[in-house]
């Protein structure tokens, strides 16, 4: 089977967006994250859109954005005058924290709807996190939920949104109130689920399950492995290491 | 091959012919064990009195003099799910529903069933046709989830009913009356209610609106069998309210039992049917014996 896939393995993306999203951990300067960050947002974007609703993505970048804001602000208002607003100034140390932080959460964001993109459903996850990397079944099976997930949600929040139409109540996320409601609505579905598919997952013996062969590493996991490393050489050499 | 199989289910009738014991767990850590399943007549009997669903579906006498008006009319619909140029999920589809009827839909899984309720409620838009609905206040047929939590949108059952009544106008007396278990659980978040009571919780919603039209979606699943008495016991009341109801479900009960009138979805065509041929026919695929 695996010779006619076309698409990289789901452990070659799994491992590319760890990797990637290390570098938000580790590199600090906006140099080195600003390539990585808009390529893997402009991969991520439109390969993940099917798996994330993406009005609640932007909901959540626009809080990320005040909040980075705000944290640069009070703690990095430092350097020269970039802008002046009355009798305020913002200095450039707070604009460089804003940016970093900005870059950070787009290559992290990016590199995960690129893996969810292209790494096909849970099932596949699982089996390859275990097959090709050697993952215990419990931590796979873990991950691969969480990342089941996302799509889960987009149809929860789909579907809430149906049902708060026909209660006539506001669907408008911006507003926080009903922001608050949706994500409560949506965090109690999951939490059922999630108990319900841990049940399932050990009625189903996810833990004594038997474990197949290593599968064949092709040019497309290569590719993506490539990419990784290049990512990294890029921002190694961009930028000096915390 | 030698391996003990322990199913789990609500619906025991369906398995007593394979079962060499059955156990029922009654709560409070009390069982009652069946080891001699020979005298199938009186182990049905005794397990339907613990509450398990052990018998065959008996039809029961609805009333079906057709005395409303016609609330539904569907003409000609199609829908599709994907793009318009592929096959659509069902075709031409003829319906109508008058006021205090309980129709009942069904069909295989992904037929189109859920489509339909939801091209009805006009939340699914990609329909050719024609849905005409009749309401004096202009208002729109109220579609109730599977997921009944979809509905909820406060953290407590009393914030809940207390933005119900804002919204709807409908006095909080009128609205708790429906809600037997309101008192002992109004502090409580709606979602930790019990699947039952969640479940009559989101028609109360959609009942509260006024709607001239109720599209229950698979209200029965996971119900056990006195949880599902209530539930059929609770529509009558609304049926008395002046309701009407489609209903979409796999469950023989709710044809034998509620439902007036049914169609049947499948291999993209809708057709009328007899609710209690229908549901016989469902309680024999679901022996396995067609």
């Amino acid at each position: 089977m695996d010779g006619s896939r076309k698409s990289p393995k789901p452990s070659v993306l799994f491992l590319y967006s760890m990797a990637v999203s290390a570098m938000a951990f580790i590199f600090s300067s906006p140099a080195a994250l600003a390539v990585p960050a808009i390529l893997n947002s402009i991969l991520g974007f439109p390969l993940g859109r099917r798996s994330l609703p993406m009005k609640l993505v932007f909901i959540i970048l626009i809080f990320n954005m005040w909040g980075a804001l705000l944290n640069g602000i009070y703690f990095h208002n430092e350097g020269f005058v970039v802008l002046s607003i009355g009798g305020f100034a913002v200095r450039s140390g707070a604009f460089a924290s804003f940016i970093t932080l900005n870059l950070r959460f787009f290559l992290i964001i990016g590199a995960t709807l690129l893996m969810l993109g292209l790494s096909g459903g849970s099932r596949e996850l699982v089996r390859s996190l275990e097959r090709d990397l050697g993952m215990p079944p419990w931590i796979a099976f873990s991950i691969s939920h969480a990342f089941r997930l996302f799509p889960l949600l987009s149809r929860d929040y789909g579907e809430l949104i149906v049902a708060r139409k026909e209660r006539e109540v506001g669907t408008n996320i911006f507003n926080p109130i009903v922001l608050k409601e949706v994500l409560f609505s949506m965090l109690s579905v999951s939490y059922e689920r999630a108990v319900w598919s841990g049940i399932s997952a050990e009625l189903r013996g996810v833990k004594i399950r038997k474990r197949s062969m290593r599968g064949k590493i092709e040019l497309q996991d290569l590719a993506v492995l490539a990419l990784a490393a290049a990512e990294w050489v890029y921002a190694f050499f961009s930028s000096s290491l915390i | 091959m030698g391996k003990t199989v322990i199913v789990v289910e609500h619906k025991a009738k369906y398995f007593l012919d394979l079962a060499s014991e059955v156990v029922v767990l009654e709560g409070k850590g009390r069982a009652r064990e069946f080891r001699e399943l020979d005298e199938y007549d009186a182990v049905s009997r005794e397990l339907d009195s613990l509450g398990v669903d052990a018998s065959h579906v008996v039809s029961k006498r609805k009333d079906r003099n057709k005395k409303g008006w016609k609330v539904l009319e569907v003409k000609n619909l199609s829908c599709w799910y994907g793009n318009r140029d592929e096959e659509p999920l069902f075709e031409d589809v003829e319906l109508e529903l008058e006021s205090g009827e309980i129709v009942a839909l069904v069909g295989p899984n992904g037929s189109g069933k859920t489509t339909l309720l939801k091209a009805i409620a006009g939340i699914h838009k990609k329909c050719n046709g024609e849905v005409k609905i009749s309401d004096e206040n202009r208002k729109k047929p109220f579609y109730v989830p599977q997921v009944p939590e979809y509905l909820f949108i406060k953290n407590t059952l009393e914030e809940e009913i207390l933005s119900l009544s804002k919204k709807t106008g409908k006095r909080i007396e009128k609205i708790t009356e429906m809600l037997e278990f309101y008192e002992h659980r109004k502090s409580s978040s709606p979602y930790t209610l019990s699947l039952g009571q969640r479940r009559w919780l989101s028609a109360v919603i959609a009942w509260s609106y006024n709607p001239p039209l109720m599209l229950f979606d698979e209200p029965t699943v996971g119900l056990d069998k006195l949880m599902l008495s209530e539930l059929f016991r609770r529509i009558e009341i609304l049926k008395k309210e002046g309701a009407s109801i489609l209903i979409s479900t796999h469950d023989p009960r709710v044809l034998a039992e509620v439902a007036e009138r049914a169609y049947v979805l499948e291999n993209r065509k809708l057709k009328e049917c007899d609710p209690d041929e229908k549901g016989l026919e469902l309680e024999e695929i679901a022996y396995g014996r067609l």
